[in-house]
């Protein structure tokens, strides 16, 4: 299925800064034509992975290779052939749009001026902004400047397409926008897209994979539904976010014993007896009534925010123990149910969601 | 309700509090700036009777120095060795410039900052002094020369050593200046630079330089102005031989006590430097944008 060899291969990639280390040593193989989310809090190693990658800083050590043979890690970036789309998009001020896009044609491509000119503006009206080619950089808002950022690199045509939060300085609407016009982009180029952000809505919208980066160290690399519904640990549990961790013990029995109740085990591979562990419970999963049903998977709760978002709403609850459960449920699901602070209700959950981490010490 | 809030916000005020802290320093203006201007305009159409200074309104003074060579290969010889200056002092600053805007450590930084003022510290003169020693045909660069058995260069009463004293003058400013324009050049606007395709050298062409542009034309307008009206530099490093604007104006004031002419002189100057300080703003802001 994969091509024989990756695109582009991080082998043992590893930045440091003195006594800091940013990045361990870190494996990553890009297949050409992948959609890629680096993604982790501020302080995680993406930036660093990302900046390693277009040269602007040079691995301590380690190796990157492209094709699995070109060498490039020692390649100035001028050499290398990644075109990024920055989050500040680093227009250049003193060019017009046009002048922008032609940058990279002119200055790496080395075109003429006729072909030069015919791509940027192929480009430009391709990304919808043909109109304002002759504009400069400071009459245009924001997301006609990510554009034209998008634009500029994708004019070079490369095969691999750098993204560094790029939509993170766009407004909520705007984003959401943005976000289906680089997926629809990327399945028409058939290019790799690396893209670099802290948003996980956006990284798990649009990437094929996401590597989820923490304290540089990659926490886990997985398809984003994979890596919803089967975390890797429990920072990655924590970071994608729409879970209920229920810390306890291992029985003999091969089940879970919390404070709030014993649970039977579905998915992930469970610890040896006695060991501690966690359960891990989705919250679009979990169902609430005001009775109790007797089911085994059910814990009694009191309702202590509701909070909509959209079509959806999240309802956080706290269970005898004090944990707190988090469940997101469809506002037609739930409209029977009272739900003001203080209430109280029973919340339950199929047994075959039941997902259970290695525990941690907390 | 909207729209009173916006007129009332438009609308032209003179804001008290702006004006009271602005007074002193307009008046200060207006009584030892703009009308002495006037009284020198006004004297350059006065004759001297008698070796004196007699209120009049004849042309015969703007007439006397326009049709003389002498003032028009001085006004040439003057914006020449300023423009080459500027331009010697732009070339010079740039890579000390970028060396400590780009590559130098923040306390290496610091310290270099410090040391471009430090030459402020003592007074010109000594400074011109300190080069006519230095300069002279028995100076310390012949003896050097001398030692290795080469002959003695005239350097001293040369336009060579006009430009050592101007850059005196003018080269730590120019540094400083340059310095701060390109500390506020975009680092990400270099790193997509390299991104693009452009190695260090045309990275600074086709992007450093047109970021920083103002800063960098204002810095060597600077090194003009100062250059231009010096009087320092030419009569002790350049020996008043071609003479400069500024010579001539002692000239025109010591043999015959012409003041008027002189004033023809000073007035030239000024509207010299007011048309190059215009055109290096032009230059600077006017154009929004430049080819790279």
């Amino acid at each position: 299925m994969a091509a024989p060899n990756p695109i582009l291969l991080l082998n043992q990639v590893t930045k440091s800064f003195g006594d800091t280390v940013a990045l361990h040593p870190t494996d990553l193989a890009i297949e050409k034509g992948e959609f890629i989310a680096l993604m982790g809090p501020s302080g995680c190693g993406k930036t660093t992975t990302l900046r390693l990658i277009a040269g602007m800083d040079y691995a301590s050590a380690g190796q990157l290779l492209m094709w699995g043979a070109d060498d490039i890690t020692a390649t100035p970036p001028w050499e290398r052939d990644m075109p990024m789309v920055w989050q500040s998009y680093a227009l250049f001020p003193f060019l017009s749009v046009r002048e922008n896009v032609e940058f990279g044609l002119r200055q790496k491509r080395r075109l003429l001026s006729p072909e030069r000119r015919k791509r940027a503006l192929e480009w430009l009206d391709r990304l919808g902004i043909a109109d304002l080619a002759e504009r400069s950089i400071h009459q245009l808002s924001g997301g006609q400047r990510q554009r034209v950022a998008i634009a500029r690199a994708l004019a070079l045509h490369p095969e691999i397409l750098l993204l560094d939060e790029p939509l993170s300085a766009l407004d909520a609407n705007l984003r959401l926008h943005m976000q289906s016009e680089l997926k629809r982009l990327h399945s028409e180029l058939g290019i790799t897209f690396l893209y670099v952000t802290h948003n996980q809505s956006e990284a798990f919208a649009m990437a094929d994979r996401v590597v989820i980066l923490s304290d540089g160290r990659v926490q886990q690399i997985g398809a984003p539904k994979e890596v919803h519904r089967a975390p890797a640990n429990r920072f990655v549990a924590r970071f994608v976010g729409a879970n209920t961790i229920l810390d306890g013990r291992m029985t003999g029995a091969g089940t879970i014993e919390t404070p709030v109740g014993t649970f039977g085990i579905a998915r992930g591979t469970p610890p040896p007896a006695h060991a501690a562990a966690s359960l891990l419970v989705p919250a679009d999963r979990v169902t609430l009534s005001t009775e109790a049903t007797g089911a085994s998977n059910e814990v009694a709760a009191e309702v202590l925010t509701e909070e909509f978002t959209g079509s959806f709403v999240t309802v956080m609850l706290r269970l005898a123990d004090g944990t707190e459960m988090k469940v997101q449920k469809q506002q037609s699901e739930i409209d029977g149910l009272d739900l003001r602070p203080g209430a109280r209700l029973f919340a339950g959950w199929p047994g075959e969601v039941g997902y259970v981490l290695p525990g941690e010490a907390c | 309700m909207p729209d009173t809030i916006t007129t009332s916000r438009r609308r032209p005020q003179i804001d008290g509090f702006a004006a009271f802290w602005a007074a002193p320093a307009l008046i200060w203006n207006g009584l030892f700036f703009l009308a002495p201007l006037g009284f020198l305009v006004g004297m350059t159409f006065w004759v001297v009777r008698n070796y004196r200074l007699t209120p009049d309104f004849v042309l015969s003074n703007w007439e006397r120095m326009f049709t003389r060579g002498f003032f028009w290969e001085s006004f040439l010889y003057t914006v020449q060795i300023g423009a080459v200056t500027a331009m010697v002092a732009s070339l010079l600053a740039f890579p000390v410039a970028y060396f400590l805007a780009f590559r130098a450590r923040p306390s290496a930084r610091r310290l270099a900052i410090f040391l471009l003022i430090t030459p402020f510290f003592t007074s010109y003169l000594v400074r011109v002094y300190a080069w006519m020693v230095i300069l002279a045909q028995e100076g310390v660069v012949n003896a050097v020369l001398g030692g290795i058995g080469i002959a003695a260069v005239s350097m001293l009463n040369t336009s060579f050593a006009t430009v050592i004293g101007y850059l005196t003058l003018c080269l730590p400013l120019v540094i400083l200046i340059q310095f701060f324009a390109l500390s506020n050049v975009d680092r990400d606007l270099v790193g997509a630079s390299h991104n693009l395709g452009c190695g260090p050298v045309r990275t600074v062409l086709t992007v450093v330089i047109p970021s920083a542009r103002i800063g960098l034309i204002l810095a060597a307008a600077f090194a003009f102005i100062l250059s231009f009206g010096d009087y320092v530099s030419p009569v002790f490093l350049g020996g008043s031989s071609p003479p400069t604007m500024s010579i001539l104006i002692v000239d025109q004031t010591k043999s015959g006590n012409n003041w008027p002419r002189a004033a023809v002189v000073a007035v030239v100057m000024i509207a010299t430097l007011v048309t190059v300080l215009f055109s290096a703003l032009a230059l600077a802001y006017g154009r929004g944008r430049a080819r790279a």
